[in-house]
């Protein structure tokens, strides 16, 4: 599917979204120029204030009027402005085929990532994305290049959630494209088979805030996972065929509390790193889920 | 056919009932939906009960019903029963004797029992002095209601008969008996064209050639012999067995000692005839009367062998429904 055709489907999310800006919690660190402010001054365009010159400044930066009016030596600081890479690492594993039909979960999914991948671009920041899936992490190197979005878009048509590919591995990997630092948005459900990997990727998000870089944690959770539409049915997790639990009036009550106990746990896990935890439902609108992640305002 | 235990029945048919809820109630597992969060529900028995719209196998389930409805129909001791008659009337004719023709009613009564649902007793007797004995009252007692009495014969009260002396053997050595040298034994004595079937004891021998000779030993040698109103009597009166409780020993009794002459015709007194009537209703219900005999079940061991084969093709089924 060609990158027209993939960015067809996400037409009306793409424009409930322009012109929303993506503003990075924190200076960004040094870099090419962007639109974001950056941890360093110098030559930037935006003048902000003067400052004693001192042996080893470059003598390009000295303000030569003022000097010659005070016979004083200042320099000229400035903002700097830079760029903040974008990688987007979405989980395409079986669990995020999910409800069968409409696969809502993966759908949700890729809108956000889609939406975010493009507030990003619209923000003047090179964005990337990888797909977790089974033959190994599918990758988008970021770009700000006009067809970024589209390759995106075509490259998460393109793949089908299924299997159990750690996210770790896709993280990794997305991490590995940032340079320094840079921000990392994960798009999952976060139900690891293992919980050492659940730990990894907090591990590895919290790497990255120590860096300098952000990450944001995208929680998609189908409605049918918060409220079962079943009065009486043997549940299986699609990752562990083996994994068969009777789920009935007495047994719900129980399961709710579990869920809602462990999404408490794990947005403490994500902000204890200095991660952004967000909780998007497969029945919220992808723009205002957008929208509330960008603007800080997530869970 | 009637149940003697109907509630065993009433039983069987409960535990039947059961059976036939039990078959439809299956435990079955809900069926399967994905859910990746499944990991948070709690762990439990997969397998939920729930109502079949059918029994899974018929053919057990018919085993099983009717084994239990046999076995309860076995212990509810069914019997086959004639036809019950609203009234059974018993008309007993007194032929010399009030007791004998009480006993025979009452024989008569306990075996009607279970043909009627009420019985009437009548007794048809001339109700003279003689035709009541000492034991009268006694078996009397054992008819529970009134008895309807129809009499006979006007009783002869012109002339009042003379009471016989009899001399029985059993009081010693009655005169005009001589000791036998060796006692034999005799198998029957009759008199007044009664006779008594009975393993009798022969020790004495009447001595009185003259008089006329009432009774007589099987092999025609008297027994009994009447000279005037004077009677010797050379029958012992049998210590063990029945023998003095049957009609015919009661009769021969009755005719050793019947009067001289009038032959027990004086009519008896009101107030033993009151007595033998009774009172309260004619009619009595069939289970009032009382009876020693066991009903017979004669359905029991077949209802059982029935049971029993259903309990066998019951396991070839179940067993073979496990191999399948």
């Amino acid at each position: 599917m060609d990158y027209g055709t993939a960015l067809a489907a996400y037409s009306a999310l793409l424009d409930d979204l322009r012109g929303v800006r993506w503003t990075p919690r924190r200076r960004v660190p040094g870099g090419p120029t962007g639109a974001h402010v950056s941890t360093r001054r110098g030559s930037g365009a935006e003048f902000t204030e003067y400052r004693a010159y001192r042996q080893g400044d470059d003598p390009r930066q000295l303000d030569w009027k003022l000097l010659a009016r005070t016979d004083r030596a200042y320099v000229r600081l400035a903002e700097e402005q830079a760029i903040l890479p974008t990688m987007l690492v979405v989980d395409a594993s079986a669990s995020m085929a999910y409800p069968v039909p409409g696969l809502a979960k993966w759908a949700q999914a890729c809108r956000l990532a889609v939406g975010l991948a493009a507030v990003a671009h619209g923000s003047g920041d090179p964005v990337g994305a990888v797909a977790g899936i089974a033959s190994g992490p599918l990758t988008v190197s970021p770009r700000t290049r006009r067809g970024i979005i589209g390759d995106i878009a075509s490259t998460l048509a393109s793949v089908a959630p299924e299997g159990t590919p750690p996210l770790t591995t896709a993280m990794t990997a997305a991490r590995a494209l940032l340079a320094r630092a840079g921000r990392l948005v994960v798009v999952s459900d976060f139900l690891a088979n293992r919980p050492a990997d659940e730990s990894a990727l907090i591990a590895t998000g919290g790497e990255l805030v120590r860096a300098g870089g952000e990450c944001v944690a995208v929680h998609v959770v189908a409605r049918e996972e918060l409220d079962p539409p079943w009065s009486q049915a043997l549940v299986a997790d699609p990752e562990q065929p083996a994994l068969r639990r009777p789920l009935s009036g007495a047994t719900r009550a129980a399961y709710v509390a579990r869920f809602s106990a462990w999404r408490d746990e794990l947005s403490r896990g994500w902000r204890a790193v200095g991660a952004t935890y967000a909780l998007i439902a497969t029945d919220e609108m992808s723009a205002r889920a957008v929208r509330r992640i960008t603007t800080g305002l997530a869970g | 056919m009637t149940l003697l235990a109907p509630l065993y029945l009433a039983v069987a048919l409960a535990a039947a009932v059961g059976a036939v809820i039990l078959h439809f109630i299956v435990t079955r597992q809900p069926p399967s939906q994905p859910l990746p969060t499944a990991r948070f529900v709690p762990e439990g028995d997969a397998a939920v009960p729930t109502m079949a719209r059918r029994p899974d196998d018929p053919l057990l389930l018919l085993l099983r019903v009717c084994l239990l409805l046999v076995i309860g129909a076995a212990f509810a001791r069914p019997v086959l029963r004639p036809a019950r008659v609203p009234v059974y009337r018993i008309v007993a004719v007194d032929s010399g004797s009030i007791s004998a023709a009480l006993v025979g009613a009452l024989r008569t009564a306990a075996w009607m029992r279970d043909h009627a649902d009420s019985l009437e007793l009548s007794i048809v007797s001339p109700l003279t002095t003689g035709a009541f004995d000492a034991a009268t009252d006694s078996i009397r007692t054992l008819w529970p209601g009134a008895i309807q009495l129809v009499r006979a014969a006007a009783p002869r009260t012109d002339s009042a008969p003379t009471p016989a002396v009899v001399h029985w053997p059993a009081d010693g050595h009655a005169p005009g008996t001589v000791a036998r040298a060796v006692p034999d034994t005799v198998g029957a004595v009759v008199a007044a064209g009664v006779a008594v079937v009975a393993p009798f004891e022969r020790r004495w021998r009447l001595d009185r050639t003259e008089g006329r000779v009432i009774a007589r030993w099987v092999d025609g040698e008297p027994a009994a012999v009447q000279q005037g109103c004077e009677r010797d009597v050379a029958v012992a009166v049998p210590t063990a067995g029945d023998v003095v409780l049957r009609l015919e020993y009661l009769r021969f009794e009755h005719a050793m000692r019947a009067p001289c002459g009038g032959t027990g015709t004086l009519a008896a007194d009101a107030s033993a005839i009151d007595a033998l009537r009774g009172h309260g209703p004619v009619r009595v219900a069939a289970h009032a009367v009382r009876s020693d005999a066991v009903p017979p079940v004669p359905l029991l061991p077949w209802l059982l062998g029935v049971a029993f084969l259903l309990a066998v093709a019951e396991i070839v089924v179940r067993r073979r429904g496990a191999t399948l």
